[in-house]
């Protein structure tokens, strides 16, 4: 107040109103909108119908079907076929991707060495590799191509199925001691014993393949942003649009101009994979200190070798983070890709779920999870490695356990394998047969748990079966009263609701909202989204989304914020949760559908619930994030002023953590956009996401399919916008970083 | 302002100027090239470096002191180009730093420059072998003559045994040995180093001083060295130069800041030396002819802390000799009034400000 007094020049409006606050800022930015809604409402005729509703124009979509159609058919700039060029690409892909699905499960004799001799090659990769990486990179070169060779050669098949669990146990045991061993180790084994290996070996294949190529193109398109300028500036907004984008908005495109298949899955994977690596790659090289990179220059490093000795080292555990980004996107990709047909564990769940066989669905969805765990907990242990020093005085087995241990795994492994068939190959498709040689019961029951057949496999199915009928049974009558309720007394009002909101009043909300926090450039930005919403063709169906969307938010908050408070209280606590929470992150989106349809079926309640479990992973994240960074001493001032445990909470660190929540918020929005297109896939719910899923079957459609994904980005970009700029504003304010 | 370079210096720069903002040169030019400190901040800009010109000597231990912000990481990153100065000139050994091509420069920063940072700026991924050779290993100097270089430099700097380390395995202290290491693989003319002990504690601070003084007995670098701790300047200086707000405001030996500073910036530095240890009898005696010509003789370069007790003993003055002859007189009041005195006359000024 003391400002106040100061400043003896009157005050201007503008001031005035930025010092505005609470309920009365809500009510002043709220009061154009309002207006218009009273006009539309008391005075109908006064109010035009275009500036309620667009519906009727669809050129958006019609242009976006006639370019892709010329893009696909005609000569660009009377040099090459567009279709021609992605066709070509996908034909590169095919032979990595064969060659590793060769090696990985199916073995055989597809690709030819042609007229150069193997030993050759083997021994051309070995170099390659001991350029890269020293002796230990030449070696498992070598060893790959070696194998390669006597499958060819000698009619060896694919690598022997206890060779890689044994491999994932040791990997491991180097990356993070035993605890890792065992997780990856007995992870690896269930997809072998529960008759998933085949397909989580082809899923495996693909991203073999498709990660690296990601990662790498991630990578150059990071470095050459941090060296150009202009680069960065054409990049960073693309990188935005991309990640704002569903995952489904890359499928459909791919699915026009590659048709589907294998390679499709493979490429939609890339591109989706490619920018948080290259943003990790931006962010790794300008976080290298800047007296690292004068110790180099002082060095005398030309510019080659600041890159290659300096920087690119330096920022090696950004790198690293990056590269475990982009194999759990790539893992989280190929598995949806089977709504493009790609094969591996994605087609299997696509089809029980559809064919409501729910017990197979979990069988395989729990596969999924396994794998997705074992991936992230590997690949984050290798980005917490730090290097350490060898003790030379030891003996060089004492120094290379783990690759003593690997070497041996092998070969043991391909003995064994030539012993036995049982060690070498799983059967196609896991089970083969459909007699039960033998079964497991629940101990004084008749219900089985486990079951075993021929080609020793077993499954899980009459477990999750027993157990999808047990809830059938048990929760139909009260979890059905739930849906009813939910469906008519609260989503269709609050549909019908957002479906009545005039367009026009939408936008000048949303952009005083934004002028609010980001003066004219925000306003205009987000009115100019809106307006593109408007006018797209899909009107209603964006307010479909947004309301479902909605709907999430406010059920994850309310379950997710105090859940996060609740964490936030002890250091226990907190470090549980987080482990929780980030084993949720890695899972695919997918794999949410499942317990959901189990519980509800179809329609929007299920799809209300798929979002929410998503989304509330965020909100608990960042609720716990703003809560523990309020600073120390700020809490303890409010501690010896008297202030009680809950005041402390009220009056101090919920305030400051406020915009972190929000942001969380945000997050929650953008994950709710993300699954409510998915969620289409469960039925029962309009909006863009079935725009998104017709367009996959219906060649026609795919423009409509293409602008409805594009709208969802939009819907995410304006809260985006609006929510990251409040919370930069409000953190400046309390001076928090 | 601008004078001709000194030819003997070492480093030689004469007003160099480093401004931060818009284009700050157009700036400069349009001022003639000496705007005041007040012009140039009422436009906005940051003055980093503001006119500063000076010598460092072959041989020489030169400390730039300041309070943080003042500009001493500029003006020594001006003397090795490591942040191109906004006008002004650089010699370094006689060549004109300013005009040398890419390729000059990183040949004059392989074989005659070396610096040590505030916060080590080791490279993570390298041993701490490999970190002190890195600057050999870009020159493609071979891999023999790198480990036994790497060898000496170990034992050098009293690190043997710990070669094959990673940086982060060792305390503090040990890294910035690794980073004095680097710095001095390649045997440079000349070392810079800005603030490497700052980041210590008090104990291993002191340690690292002496380290550093042995290390120089023994090389005879010219030398820049950066600290905002004047105690550290005046154990290891020849000469220093103290900024504030990017300019040089006095440049001289510790004794000579001591008893005649620039201004009160300057005196406050100085304010909680111990004076007996800088003092010398040179600069407090008095006119010859007060001692009795049968007196005690003192050095005239001697600090007062090492003659107080025999001038406080005598009871008349002594006498100052400098090279054999008779060059003034020392009475206990001097002594008295040069140690303790002063510090009373500053505690009136500062009770009065
Ligand atoms: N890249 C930059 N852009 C803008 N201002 C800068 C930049 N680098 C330095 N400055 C400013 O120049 C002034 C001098 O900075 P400098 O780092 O040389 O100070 P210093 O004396 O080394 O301080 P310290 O003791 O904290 O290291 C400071 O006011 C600083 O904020
Ligand atoms: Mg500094």
């Amino acid at each position: 107040m003391a400002a106040t007094v100061e400043s003896a020049a009157p005050e201007s409006l503008l001031e005035r109103f930025h010092r505005t606050k609470g309920w009365r800022m809500a009510l002043l930015l709220l009061s154009p909108y309002i207006v218009i809604q009273i006009i539309h409402q008391a005075a109908p005729g006064l109010f035009p119908d275009w500036l309620s509703k667009l519906g009727d124009f669809r050129f958006l979509p019609d242009w976006a079907n006639e370019a892709l159609l010329y893009v696909k058919d005609e000569e660009l700039l009377g040099l090459f076929n567009f279709k021609d060029v992605t066709r070509t690409v996908s034909g590169w892909l095919e032979y990595p991707l064969d060659l590793s699905e060769q090696l990985l499960i199916s073995g055989g004799d597809s690709f030819g060495w042609g007229p150069v001799p193997w030993i050759v090659i083997i021994g051309l990769l070995a170099g390659i590799g001991a350029l890269l990486g020293g002796w230990k990179l030449a070696a498992l070169a070598g060893a790959c191509s070696l194998y390669l060779a006597m499958f060819n050669t000698f009619g060896w098949g694919a690598v022997p199925w206890v060779v890689l669990v044994g491999l994932f146990a040791v990997a491991g045991a180097k990356l993070g001691g035993w605890r890792l061993a065992l997780l990856a180790g007995g992870c690896s084994l269930y997809l072998a014993v529960f008759g998933v290996w085949k397909d989580s070996m082809i899923t495996l294949s693909i991203v073999f393949v498709v990660a690296p190529l990601a990662a790498l193109i991630g990578w150059a398109s990071g470095l050459a942003a941090v060296k150009a300028r202009w680069f960065e500036a054409l990049l960073v907004p693309v990188l935005n649009v991309m990640q704002s984008m569903p995952h489904f908005s890359y499928l459909l495109p791919i699915s026009v101009f590659i048709g589907i298949g294998d390679e499709a899955g493979a490429i939609a994977t890339i591109m989706f994979a490619v920018p948080p690596m290259a943003r990790l790659t931006i962010l790794g090289l300008r976080s290298v200190s800047p007296e690292v990179r004068e110790a180099g220059l002082m060095s005398g490093c030309t510019k080659w070798q600041m890159l290659w000795r300096v920087e690119m080292p330096a920022s090696r555990p950004q790198l690293l983070v990056g590269i475990n980004q982009v194999l759990m996107q790539c893992f989280g990709m190929t598995v949806l890709a089977s709504f493009v047909g790609t094969r591996g564990l994605g087609l299997p769940l696509l089809n029980y779920l559809q064919s409501l066989r729910i017990g197979k669905a979990l069988e395989v969805g729990v596969a999924i999870v396994l794998m997705a765990i074992m991936l992230d907990r590997l690949g984050q242990a290798l980005g917490a490695r730090r290097p350490e020093h060898i003790d030379m005085t030891k003996s060089w087995t004492a120094r290379h356990p783990y690759w003593i241990g690997g070497s041996a795994v092998v070969a043991a492994g391909i003995v064994l394998a030539r012993l036995t068939e049982y060690a070498a190959l799983l059967p196609r498709g896991g089970i083969v047969s459909t007699d039960r040689l033998w079964e497991l019961r629940l101990p004084g029951t008749d219900i089985v748990l486990i079951d075993g057949r021929k080609g020793a496999t077993v499954s899980t199915e009459p477990f999750w079966e027993w157990m999808v009928d047990w809830v059938q049974l048990n929760l139909k009558s009260p979890l059905g009263h739930i849906r009813d309720f939910m469906i008519l007394e609260i989503l269709f009002p609050m549909r019908d609701a957002f479906q009545a909101l005039p367009w026009i009043g939408l936008l000048v909300l949303v952009a005083a909202v934004g002028w609010r926090f980001g003066g004219w450039r925000l306003a205009a930005i987000v009115a100019l989204f809106v307006a593109y919403l408007a006018f797209s063709g899909f009107w209603i169906e964006s307010m479909e989304t947004l309301y479902l969307v909605v709907a999430a938010l406010i059920v994850s908050v309310v379950i997710g914020v105090p859940i996060g408070i609740f964490a936030s209280t002890s250091d226990r606590r907190y470090a549980a949760v987080q482990v929780i929470l980030d084993t949720f992150q890695v899972l695919p989106s997918f794999i949410y559908l499942i317990p959901v349809v189990m519980l509800f079926r179809v329609g929007p309640v299920a799809a209300l619930t798929a979002i929410v479990i998503y989304a509330t992973v965020p909100a608990v994240r960042y609720t716990m994030l703003g809560l523990r960074n309020v600073p120390a001493d700020m809490i303890e001032a409010a501690e010896m002023s008297g202030c009680t445990r809950s005041q402390v909470l009220r009056k101090v660190k919920f305030p400051m953590a406020f915009p972190e929540i929000m942001l969380g918020m945000n997050q929650v929005l953008l994950f709710g956009l993300l699954l409510v297109i998915i969620s289409a896939f469960i039925g029962g719910i309009d909006g863009l996401g079935d725009d998104i899923l017709l367009a996959r079957t219906e060649q026609a459609l795919v423009g409509e399919g293409i602008v409805a994904g594009f709208n969802v980005a939009v819907i995410g970009l304006t809260a985006d916008q609006l929510i990251t700029n409040y919370a930069r504003e409000r953190k400046a304010q309390l001076g928090i970083d | 302002m601008a004078t001709s370079m000194n030819g003997d210096a070492m480093i030689s720069c004469r007003d160099v100027w480093k401004l931060y903002g818009p284009d700050p040169e157009k700036f400069l030019t349009h001022h003639d090239g000496e705007p005041s400190i007040d012009t140039v901040k009422d436009a906005g800009y940051i003055p980093a470096v503001v006119a500063a010109s000076l010598d460092v000597m072959p041989g020489e231990i030169l400390v730039l002191m300041g309070l943080s912000g003042s500009g001493k990481s500029t003006l020594v990153r001006c003397l090795s180009r490591l942040i191109e100065p906004t006008s002004g000139s650089v010699h370094f050994g006689g060549v004109d730093l300013l005009a040398a091509s890419g390729r000059e420069l990183i040949d004059i920063r392989r074989h005659r420059m070396g610096m040590v940072f505030q916060h080590f700026a080791l490279f993570p991924h390298r041993t701490v072998a490999e970190n002190i050779v890195f600057p050999l290993e870009v020159q493609g100097v071979d891999s023999a003559a790198r480990r036994a270089r790497a060898d000496e430099i170990l034992a050098l700097v009293g690190l043997e045994g710990r070669g094959g380390y990673y940086p982060r395995e060792l305390s503090g202290g040990q890294q910035q040995r690794v980073g004095i290491g680097r710095s001095l693989a390649v045997e440079p003319d000349v070392w810079f180093l800005d603030e490497p002990f700052s980041a210590l504690d008090p104990l291993i601070r002191r340690e690292m001083q002496d380290e550093f003084l042995r290390l120089q007995s023994v090389l005879h670098k010219t030398i820049v060295f950066i600290t905002h701790d004047f105690s550290e300047a005046i154990r290891l200086a020849d000469r220093i130069a103290i900024l504030y707000e990017g300019q040089i405001v006095q440049l001289g030996r510790a004794e000579d800041l001591v008893t005649q500073p620039a201004t009160d910036y300057v005196r406050n530095f100085a304010r909680d030396v111990q004076r007996d240890r800088i003092l010398t009898a040179r600069s407090v005696m008095g006119d010859v002819s007060d001692a009795p010509p049968d007196a005690e003789t003192v050095e005239a370069g001697a600090v007062l802390r090492e003659i107080a007790p025999a001038v406080l003993a005598s009871p008349h003055p002594l006498v100052v000799i400098e090279d054999g002859a008779a060059v003034g007189s020392l009475d206990r009041d001097a002594v008295i009034d040069a140690v303790w005195g002063a510090n009373e006359a500053e505690g009136t000024h500062s009770g009065a400000g």
